[in-house]
């Protein structure tokens, strides 16, 4: 069973730590991994989570008139997303092993 | 450059908070539905079969009817718009378990205003139902730290106490139980007010992190199941209700009607809601206007004696809930830091 597509977006964001990640590269990440239908509601997922405070937006940056955000995990959160959601393995399920950095650059062919 | 970026923050923004203008929107419009459903529950548990047992004739409406009914629609709608798989999903962590504690205090509170509204009415039991959005509103305020002490709030609070107090005073007409009946009918919704308040903050803090869609699909099993299971084993008089319930044709059909309304006020004003415009202002307006309508409907439609004062009293308590969630120039972005 694949974890809830909310439960892997934060766990990326969980293992990419201080750095945060860009939309585009959670897209990448896990539009392989999913279906149409929950990927859809990845920009508005990341908007919410960081609306009611899971996240926070670190750079913002144009790409042909669409705005495109960074994301991280706000810190405080850390521990009850690690008890909660167990992030590893989420990711782990999903067969994204690796610093999931690593891997948006291999998806890019970087 | 800067500028341009600058217009799409602005934008951005707008859109933000036009979510959550929308999660109150339609909090409000689906207040009608709710009125429909439990008004017409209201009507039915005095008539037979379900009146063979005083006063749990209510909660077996609920289990035989409502909940099955809305859980059937709500997977006809899970499977349309594609997300039924995420139902399923929620299981891989442990934040799944969240869902029972959300199920549980809506079943609660489900049961609670069944029975009260064989002791006290619809149109009574519905306006006091409706301060389950208040009592949410406090705890998520409280646990989030969200700050809602203002002089709108203040004034709020006072419009909505003198609106149960005329509510009160108008029950001792319509109500169809009087003495310490009544007083039983009111104790035990006010019991509901707090389960259902303590399921709006639950709802407010699981639908963070998973879809309002699952959680409410949890929150229906575990309604019908757990509250099945209580009821037919405590209640065997509940078992002949439901054989007879049916067996009857036009029951079904009514119980399709409060089951199919029910849950579309479930989805769209309350799950919805919250998840869009957070606890205390989709909680608080989903409650509030839903539970008008049940007043409303009861005194209008479904033959509950009219009366002024309840209609009167609850329009104060409308006032005094919209109070609550007015704050024009803010955003709720960035409140829970």
């Amino acid at each position: 069973m694949k974890p809830a597509f909310k439960y892997a977006v934060i766990s990326a964001l969980y293992q990419a730590e201080e750095e945060g990640l860009w939309e585009y590269e959670i897209y990448s990440l896990l539009k392989d991994k999913y279906e149409k239908a929950a990927l859809c509601s990845l920009r508005e997922d990341l908007v919410g989570f960081s609306t009611i405070g899971w996240l926070s937006v670190i750079a913002i940056r144009e790409y042909q008139g669409t705005m495109l955000r960074k994301f991280r995990l706000q810190q405080r959160h850390k521990p009850f997303i690690e008890y909660h959601l167990s992030p590893e393995q989420v990711l782990a399920s999903l067969g994204i092993n690796d610093d999931p950095r690593v891997l948006v650059a291999m998806g890019r062919g970087e | 450059m800067e500028q341009r970026l600058k217009e799409l923050l602005d934008s951005s923004m707008k859109a933000d908070s036009s979510k959550t203008r929308m999660g109150m929107i339609y909090a409000i419009l689906a207040g009608p539905a709710l009125g429909l459903a439990l008004g017409l529950l209201g009507l039915m548990v005095g008539k037979a079969p379900f009146n063979l047992e005083y006063p749990t004739g209510g909660w077996a409406i609920v289990e035989v009817f409502q909940i099955p009914f809305a859980l059937l629609a709500f997977v006809v709608f899970a499977l349309c718009i594609g997300n039924w798989r995420e139902i399923g999903r929620i299981w891989t962590s442990r934040i799944a378990w969240w869902t029972l504690f959300t199920g549980t205090g809506g079943f609660l509170g489900d049961i609670c205003y069944a029975c009260s509204v064989v002791l006290i009415g619809g149109a009574v039991a519905g306006p006091i139902g409706g301060l389950y959005g208040l009592v949410g509103a406090v705890i998520v305020s409280s646990l989030y730290k969200e700050n809602i002490k203002r002089w709108s709030t203040l004034v709020g609070l006072v419009l909505t106490s003198i609106g149960i107090w005329i509510v009160l005073g108008g029950a001792s007409l319509v109500s169809p139980t009087h003495g310490i009946y009544m007083l039983v009918g009111v104790l035990i919704i006010i019991g509901a007010t707090l389960t259902w308040g303590m399921e709006n903050f639950s709802i407010a803090a699981g639908t963070d992190l998973m879809a309002p869609e699952t959680v409410l699909f949890y929150r229906l099993l575990f309604t019908l199941v757990i509250g099945s299971i209580l009821l037919y084993v405590l209640f065997p008089v509940s078992r002949h209700m439901a054989a007879l319930a049916f067996a009857d044709p036009k029951l079904v059909t009514f119980g399709a009607v409060i089951g199919f309304s029910w849950i579309i006020w479930m989805l769209m004003g309350y799950y919805m809601g919250i998840a869009y415009a957070g606890g205390v202002r989709g909680g608080v307006l989903a409650g509030t206007f839903g539970f008008f309508f049940i007043a409303f409907f009861s005194m209008t439609i479904y033959n509950v004696p009219f009366s002024y004062t309840v209609i009167f009293g609850s329009i104060l308590l409308f006032a005094g809930a919209a109070l609550f969630v007015t704050e024009p120039k803010e955003l709720l972005a960035s409140k829970r830091n």
